[in-house]
């Protein structure tokens, strides 16, 4: 009973409390993917525009290189003099319209600065590249690496690309109309490595052929991004980090945002990208900052699961101690009888025993009215004996004490000394008493807890089936079980309450007109007896005249 | 201004131009006269050998002084407009930082109304502490000044990109632009080789941006530094102690504020028939028969110069041999005034052995030498970093020896003192260690001080 209620108890509590915390978890999972899903996606829309910021400040460079080399004067001074004015040029040269080299001269002899140009662009002359329109598919127009995926390899020194520049405003009509202003020159990027990294050059084809262009003073450059990417940070989310590096990760060319945790390039970027040509040799990546990747908002899920859960766990609260309180009460009443009828006894038997005592001195004395008020008055000190026997029996059952003490005994005799108790007062109701008694062997039970039984069956046909005013008690012996059996022509048991009956506390008529005259616990105890026989109290349905009551008895020997 | 070397030098110069030589030996000659306002330098262009043997191919070493004139004391200066940069990575907390601190913002108080400040902090990222401003409300920079926190690493390029970027929001003409780096560490965050770092000071100079880097403590790379600031003609310092800091900051400003010219350009083109060998210390552009040579400018009292190694021709006796032209052009910081003049060189061919040993001009020499005892030095921290300890340390002594004899033949106390340090860095080297990386930083700040005659000195109290 009571480990039967922890468990019911248990899983209306565990089993909604397990659901709600999978739920929550579900949803708050589902709201993480959908977060960082949108986070990417917001990182890489804010990649486009670093990138178009870089890109727009190359294509402002370009114009302005493009503006200042189309005035630009092609002597060797005012060559020589480019670099010295302009922080961003490194070194100015010019090729013939064939692509040689003409400034500067390319001399064993030469020193210093033009010396280590040389060096440096030695890659680019020997790679046969001209830099001219016949180079036009814009982007990469002429590359030895069309991907100038610099990852690939962890030598850049033969890799090269070179970028026509896109110009807008092109004039759209070319050639004889356009003599007076002559269009705009063809110009481009060419990358190329060297030394510790990639390395610039801007060029520009004349009419005439020849290509005039500068080295990029790439530090300057790199300057000059960093300070435009230091614009584009003050406008970036604060939980972001991000890094310009270049193409195989190994210089971090500039970072900017709140750095993760750990080392930062510990983790893969969240998303990575290439630069746009010409800065194609280098990579934008965007990683969580210090505070992680965002997770979403699971407080909601959190409150919700949380505040179900606590209602739940209150209302289980609730039932358990309204459940505990009201057994602990029943407890209480049941002791409290237990008690009383416990004090009830010793005066009973005494008014029993002097009632005895009073009734022989009446038969003595040949006073026939006192015999017989004496004979109604042990009747009932003997129904208030039996109801005080039931009530402690079932305390004993409901303290899991109840137990019976087989001995060897001959039912029929017990049944025939029952029988002669109960006679004078069925007897006197009118009923017609009959018996079949064909159980003469002694066997093993208990002969208290048997004429309980029998005493509840009886007392039951006493009290409802006064209409038939007919009993009958057989016994029968067989080779396993002996039954004892109650009959009457009483109104019987509606076949809806066939098993009710013998749960405690339940009576076929519960109108007060019926009076205390029974407490409702008599069947179920006796089917408890019965079955701790190992046998059974049961109610024969194919008895239709009344009621008709089995108790089976195993045939125990020893 | 600057070390107390560089007046005893002026010194013995004028002592030597007027005694030592003969009237007649007229090394220089001031072709265009003084412009109506007085120059803000003064040029000098004097030849290790005004007379020469005969007969011979001579090589002699041709010296273009520039002298930056005292500043009067109440004249007023340039407006300057500074960015200082701070290395505010991990390494620089406790001391390191308090003193920064202090020494900025004591910086701050030798400014005045007309210069611009900017205050910009790098670890891992750049922050700019406190945007280009003029000094109106001082007490402002100076609290951004104290929030600066140290932790991180150092994204040096970035932090000196943006302090330039700082400089240019105010760009004047005629006005001192300054980035002062103050780090104590490496850079690892951006372009980090001293070539790079090199390069973005060449390109600023271009611009008319100096940069100072001050390098505090043992954990800095004086490559990286000293290549800054030799490319950008700017001043360098190895701190040891932070508690030296505002001393140096207090130098450093005095410098930024006496600069009496800017944009200083020496073009040098030697007579038909000489030939320009080299330069010694600074890098300098050698096309043909023209040497050119930029600096971005010059404090008061300052003396800078170019030593040019020639090849005189032969020639008869008792002829001038035509060396050079020197013009230098420079922008009068005060006035903004373009100011250019206009120097020939010539040698005298004579017979007389004696007679050229007599008029050597020995103050060219001692700065020949300290050039060579540089350069040996210089050979001497190749070796080491190379690993070859031994011939680093062969070299180390060639210097210092170099150093010593030369002393003792020119008669200079200046050589001497050089010769004495190279020795105790020798020492310092020897002993390996910590000692070993504080001698090659001294090594470093001193090969910039004697290539751009450049520098910062870490114990101003010995300037007094």
């Amino acid at each position: 009973m009571r480990w039967r209620f922890t468990i019911l108890f248990l899983l209306m509590v565990a089993v909604p409390l397990g659901l709600l915390a999978w739920l929550g978890y579900m949803m708050a999972r589902q709201d993480a993917t959908r977060v960082r899903e949108a986070w990417v996606a917001g990182l890489g829309r804010r990649i486009d525009l670093v990138d178009g910021g870089l890109l727009q400040e190359m294509n402002r460079l370009g114009s302005d290189f493009d503006s200042l080399l189309q005035g630009a004067a092609l002597d060797e001074a005012s060559l020589r003099a480019l670099p010295r004015e302009q922080p961003l040029i490194r070194h100015a040269f010019l090729l013939d319209a064939r692509s040689r080299l003409v400034f500067p001269r390319p001399a064993s002899d030469a020193s210093g600065e033009v010396a280590a140009f040389l060096r440096r662009t030695a890659p680019v002359w020997e790679s046969g590249v001209r830099f001219g329109p016949q180079v036009k598919e814009a982007p990469v127009v002429a590359a030895n690496d069309q991907t100038l995926d610099l990852n690939a390899s962890s030598s850049f020194n033969n890799r090269w690309a070179t970028y026509v520049r896109n110009k807008e405003g092109r004039p759209l009509v070319k050639g004889d109309y356009n003599k007076e202003a002559p269009a705009p020159a063809e110009s481009g990027w060419h990358v190329w490595f060297y030394g510790n990294g990639a390395q610039m050059l801007f060029w520009q084809q004349r009419n005439d052929g020849r290509v005039v262009g500068v080295e990029v003073e790439m530090a300057a450059l790199l300057s000059l991004l960093v300070n435009r990417l230091g614009q584009v940070a003050a406008s970036a989310p604060s939980d972001e980090f991000w890094r310009l590096v270049n193409a195989d990760g190994a210089m971090v060319i500039h970072q900017w945002g709140s750095p993760p945790a750990g080392k930062p390039g510990a983790a893969p970027p969240a998303v990575r990208r290439a630069c746009s040509a010409p800065l194609s040799m280098w990579h934008l990546e965007a990683y969580a900052g210090r505070r992680g990747v965002p997770r979403g908002n699971v407080l909601p899920v959190l409150v919700g699961a949380g505040a179900a859960g606590l209602a739940l766990l209150g209302l289980a609260w609730m039932l358990y101690r309204e459940g505990t309180r009201e057994m602990r009460e029943a407890r209480r009443r049941v002791s409290f009888v237990n008690q009383v009828s416990h004090e009830l006894k010793t005066p009973l038997t005494n008014i029993r025993l002097y009632a005895e005592m009073a009734q022989q001195q009446a038969e003595a004395a040949g006073e026939e009215a006192v015999v017989r008020h004496l004979a109604v008055v042990e009747a009932e000190t003997s129904r208030l004996g039996r109801l005080i026997h039931n009530v402690l029996t079932f305390a004993r059952h409901q303290r899991d004490q109840l137990a019976v003490h087989p001995q060897r005994a001959v039912l029929d005799d017990l049944v025939c000394r029952a029988l002669d108790l109960w006679r004078p007062g069925l007897e006197a109701k009118g009923f017609e008493v009959k018996t079949d008694l064909q159980a003469p062997e002694p066997f093993l039970f208990d002969p208290d807890a048997v004429e309980q039984m029998l005493g509840n069956l009886l007392s039951n046909v006493e009290k409802y089936a006064g209409a038939g005013r007919w009993l009958r008690l057989t016994t029968e012996d067989g080779p396993r079980t002996i039954r004892l059996v109650v009959e009457d022509h009483g109104p019987g048991v509606p076949k809806a309450k066939k098993d009710a009956i013998f749960q405690p506390f339940v009576r076929l008529r519960n109108d007060l007109a019926e009076g205390a005259s029974g407490t409702g616990i008599g069947l179920a105890i006796s089917r408890q007896l019965a079955q701790l026989h190992g046998g059974g109290l049961t109610l024969d349905q194919t008895w239709t005249q009344g009621a008709r009551f089995v108790i089976t008895l195993p045939n125990k020997q020893s | 201004m600057k070390l107390p070397f560089f007046t005893l030098a002026g010194a013995a110069l004028i002592g030597a131009l007027a005694g030592a030589l003969p009237s007649n030996a007229i090394a220089g000659i001031p072709l265009t006269p003084p412009p109506s306002t007085a120059p803000a330098m003064d040029l000098s262009v004097e030849l290790a050998h005004p007379q020469i043997l005969a007969g011979r191919k001579m090589t002699t070493y041709l010296k273009v002084g520039l002298t930056g004139q005292e500043l009067e004391a109440s004249a007023k200066r340039a407006p300057v407009n500074v960015t200082i940069v701070i290395d505010k990575s991990g390494s620089m907390g406790g001391d390191k930082m308090i003193h920064a601190r202090e020494a900025a913002k004591q910086a701050l108080d030798r400014l005045g109304a007309g210069d611009m400040v900017s205050v910009v902090a790098y670890d891992d990222a750049v922050s700019l502490i406190s945007p280009a401003t003029d000094l109106t409300d001082r007490e402002r920079v100076k609290a951004a000044i104290d929030r600066i926190q140290a932790g991180g690493s150092t994204a040096l390029f970035s932090g000196i990109s943006k302090g330039a970027e700082e400089l240019r929001r105010n760009k004047r003409p005629n006005q001192v632009n300054r980035v002062v780096l103050l780090s104590d560490g490496m850079a690892n965050v951006g372009p980090s080789s001293p070539q790079d770092l090199g390069r973005l000071g060449a390109s600023l100079a271009k611009e008319g941006i100096t940069v100072t880097t001050l390098g505090l403590g043992l954990g800095y790379n004086e490559d990286l530094m000293t290549e800054l600031a030799l490319r950008s003609d700017g001043n360098h310092a190895f701190i040891e102690n932070s508690q030296n800091l505002a001393g140096i900051f207090q130098t450093e400003f005095g410098d930024i504020l006496s600069v009496v010219a800017q944009r200083i350009r020496v073009r040098v083109q030697c007579a038909e028939g000489v030939r320009p060998v080299r330069v010694l210390g600074r890098e300098a552009d050698i096309h043909g028969q023209d040497v050119e040579l930029e600096m971005n400018q010059i404090y008061a009292r300052q003396h800078k110069y170019l030593l040019l190694e020639v090849e005189i021709p032969e020639g008869a006796a008792d002829t001038d041999a035509p060396v050079a032209t020197a013009e230098v052009t420079s922008v009068n910081a005060l006035t903004g005034a373009e100011n250019r003049s206009l120097t020939r060189s010539v040698a005298r061919r004579v017979n007389d052995p004696a007679l050229i040993a007599n008029t050597v001009n020995k103050a060219v020499l001692v700065e020949v030498a300290r050039a060579i005892s540089t350069e040996k030095e210089a050979l001497a921290v190749k070796l080491s970093d190379e690993g070859r300890h031994e011939e680093a340390t062969k070299a180390y002594n060639a210097a210092c020896s170099w150093s010593l004899s030369e002393a003792k033949r020119l008669a200079s106390p200046e050589l001497e003192k050089l010769g004495i340090s190279q020795q105790e860095r020798l020492q310092m080297f020897n002993a390996g260690g910590v000692s070993a990386n504080a001698a090659r930083k001294m090594s470093k700040s001193e090969d910039l001080k004697n290539r751009t005659q450049n520098g910062l000195s870490s114990r101003p109290e010995a300037k007094k």
